[in-house]
Parts: C-alpha cells; structure tokens; sequence
C-alpha cells in the first residue's frame, strides 16, 4: 500500500494519485481527522477512513509527503490556549509519527528531509552562489549593512500578517521601511524578463517559464494562482541543468522546486521549496511531469515489496 | 505610536488583498475516490471567503495564496 499524507483539497494528490495506477493508496487527509479512526501503539499502526478503508503498517511499501494542512489552515489562539489547537497538536504529532517511522524504514518517497539538515532560504543563498548568480540580499533588524539602489521586500515564512492577506514580493523605496520590524530585502532584479521555475524529480528536471510582461508587479505567485499567467515548458543550457543538479546534490534533496529570473545573461537563483507545488505546470500531463513523481513513488513501492517478499521467502 | 506593518509599507498593495471577485468554488471529498471534487459556487457568500487558483484554494480566506515554503513537511 502506498500511504499518502495530505489534506483533503490538495489537487497535486488527486493528479499524482490518477497515475498510480491499480496500485493500493490509502489517503490520509489531516484536514478530515475527525473522521478517521486510528491506532498506533510500540508495534505498528493502523488508520482506517469511514468507508473502512484499512492502512495497516505491515502493508505500507511507500509513504508519499504532500501537505499538512487543516481547515481552516490557521485559527485564532488566546494565549491560554483552545480545545482546536490542542487536538490539532496532538493530531500533528501524529502525523510527524508516521512520517518519522517511514523515514526510518526507508519508505519515504521522494520527499524527504535533507541529510544536512534545514535548508533555510539564508543557506540556500549562501550555497547557491556556487552555482548561481544571486541578487544581493540582506535580513536586517535597524539598518541595512549594504547599500541597495532598487529593493524588493521579501519574506522567510508565509505567515499571513492579517486576515485575508499575504505580503508579496514587492519593490519598496528602504527609507519606507520602518526600524520596528525585521526585513528581508533583495536586490532587484530589473532586467530580468522572465520567471522560470524548475521541478527536480529525482534527476530529472522540468523547467517552465512565464514572462514577466505579462503580469504588474515583481511577484508571479498571485498572478499564477488566478490564472492569469501562462507557463510554459522551457530549455536549460547545459551549464544551467549541471548547475541545478550539482546544487541538488548539495542539499541531498530528490525533489524541489527551484525558482528563478532570467535575463539576457542567464538565470538567476531565488530560491527552492523542498515540497513545491508543481501540478499546476502540467495539468494534462503532457510534459511527464506527474508521471515522473508517479514514477518515483512506484519505484520506493516497489523496491520495498520485493524486500518484504525476500525477507518472507527466507523466513 | 508604534507603526503597523501596513502603514510602514505605506500602501495596502504590499499585502496582496485576494480578489474579491474571484469565482467561489466549494470543493468536497470524494471517500469512495479518495479524491477532491470542485462544483462551482454561486456566490462568495454562498460558501464563505474561500478562494481558488490553479492549485491554491485558500479554505477561509486567511492561508497563504500559495503554499510553498522552505519547510518540506
């Protein structure tokens, strides 16, 4: 059985699953926790939905990481705590169980942590610069060390600071930036004239891109997510692919989703999601995208099977 | 008088405010299927402030359009 933790309206689970095959899944949404009965104990496991859908650990060959996400996503807490978030921890500790266990089985497929730890968008930039150009940056609290021309403002997390609302990459002028908050600032990149992200799957990569003339503003992100930009499957020079491959090696990660500018020169690197989305770059499947990570999941699923079936036939 | 995050960026579109009108979508769970299912909303009172992209249904309005991050769990 191939285990997928996820929530339940995450479309990339739908579109990854459509390719499994015949191949047994059993989903674990940890949106509908509510509704799913479990038992984990110094043996094994056991998680069955409300149709009576059983995943057992003695059956699980491959466990595929999606996304932990509850709904809502986030909710308000007083400091003394709420009923919600207690559960939610507990239900969260659960979650991380499992995936803890799959790690240490070998059952993780293609999403996984990196041997070397946190890969923080600071490490990232620090280590990219071995293979990439990297707009000047600075994470400041009071002044900025560097002289900038033209910023933009960007963040490390994506913690919402108010409802509804999210903070964008955007260009600001520094002296608009207030001494009361912390700051990640980068140089703009105002040549670039397209945004290109890259899906590493285990060796391969699939490379898309989107003018940057076809949206207002320095961030792609809600652009693409109304559907008003248009991504399309792109090349990689060489130097550009060995690059990404010789930086993926150093992060020890089998799946990421690399972002970049590129101008005239060449590209220049932003960052990498370890668990991106991906699915919205090909939702025909056209590109082979879904079926590489269908592909790599079935690979962990199987390789695991014939280990369970050699390890019986000695026994 | 302490500055708010908004104000120090000066203008409200360095929050990026989702489109108010942007289509709903109520999106179900298909236990049988083990997939999501999506049926168009007739309106966004209809099914609260929820929004959806390609692939960044927002279920109350106050995630993050997108949810990528540097986490990989």
């Amino acid at each position: 059985m191939i285990l997928i933790l996820t929530h339940s309206q995450d479309q990339t689970t739908d579109m990854v699953m459509a390719r499994l095959g015949s191949w047994p899944v059993f989903r674990f949404n940890m949106d509908l926790w509510r509704d799913y009965r479990w038992s984990i104990n110094d043996i094994d496991y056991r998680l069955e939905d409300p149709l009576g859908r059983v995943c057992h650990s003695s059956n699980v060959r491959a466990v595929y990481l999606r996304k932990l996400m509850f709904d809502p996503p986030r909710i308000d807490l007083p400091a003394t705590g709420n009923e919600e978030a207690w559960c939610r921890e507990e239900v969260r500790q659960v979650w991380h169980s499992i995936h803890d266990l799959a790690l240490h089985d070998g059952l993780l497929a293609l999403i996984h942590p990196s041997s070397s730890g946190r890969w923080t968008k600071v490490r990232q930039m620090r280590v990219a610069q071995q293979f990439f150009r990297i707009p000047v940056w600075e994470l400041f609290h009071g002044k900025a060390v560097r002289d900038f021309t033209r910023i933009v403002v960007k963040t490390q997390g994506s913690q919402p600071p108010a409802a509804g609302s999210v903070v964008m990459v955007r260009e600001v002028a520094m002296q608009q930036l207030s001494h009361e908050y912390p700051w990640f600032v980068q140089q703009m990149v105002s040549a670039a004239t397209h945004d290109v992200t890259v899906v590493y799957v285990g060796g391969r990569t699939f490379a898309f891109e989107c003018s940057r003339e076809s949206f207002v503003g320095a961030d792609c992100r809600l652009p693409t997510a109304v559907g008003d930009v248009e991504w399309r499957r792109c090349e990689l020079t060489p130097k550009e692919e060995s690059s990404i491959l010789g930086f993926m090696q150093m992060t020890g990660y089998s799946f990421g989703r690399l972002d970049f500018l590129r101008d005239k020169d060449g590209l220049w690197f932003l960052e990498i999601n370890p668990n991106g989305q991906f699915a919205w770059l090909d939702v025909d499947g056209s590109e082979g995208l879904l079926n590489a990570v269908a592909d790599e999941i079935l690979a962990v699923y199987h390789k695991n099977s014939r280990s369970v079936e050699k390890q019986r036939a000695i026994a | 008088m302490i500055a708010t995050l908004l104000n120090t960026l000066l203008t409200p579109a360095a929050l990026a405010e989702l489109p108010p009108s942007m289509p709903a979508i109520e999106q179900t769970y298909n236990w049988s299927t083990q997939m999501s299912e999506l049926k168009p909303g007739t309106s966004t009172e209809a099914f609260g402030p929820s929004v959806r992209g390609t692939f960044s249904y927002v279920p109350g309005g106050n995630s993050q359009v997108v949810d990528d991050s540097v986490t990989w769990d």
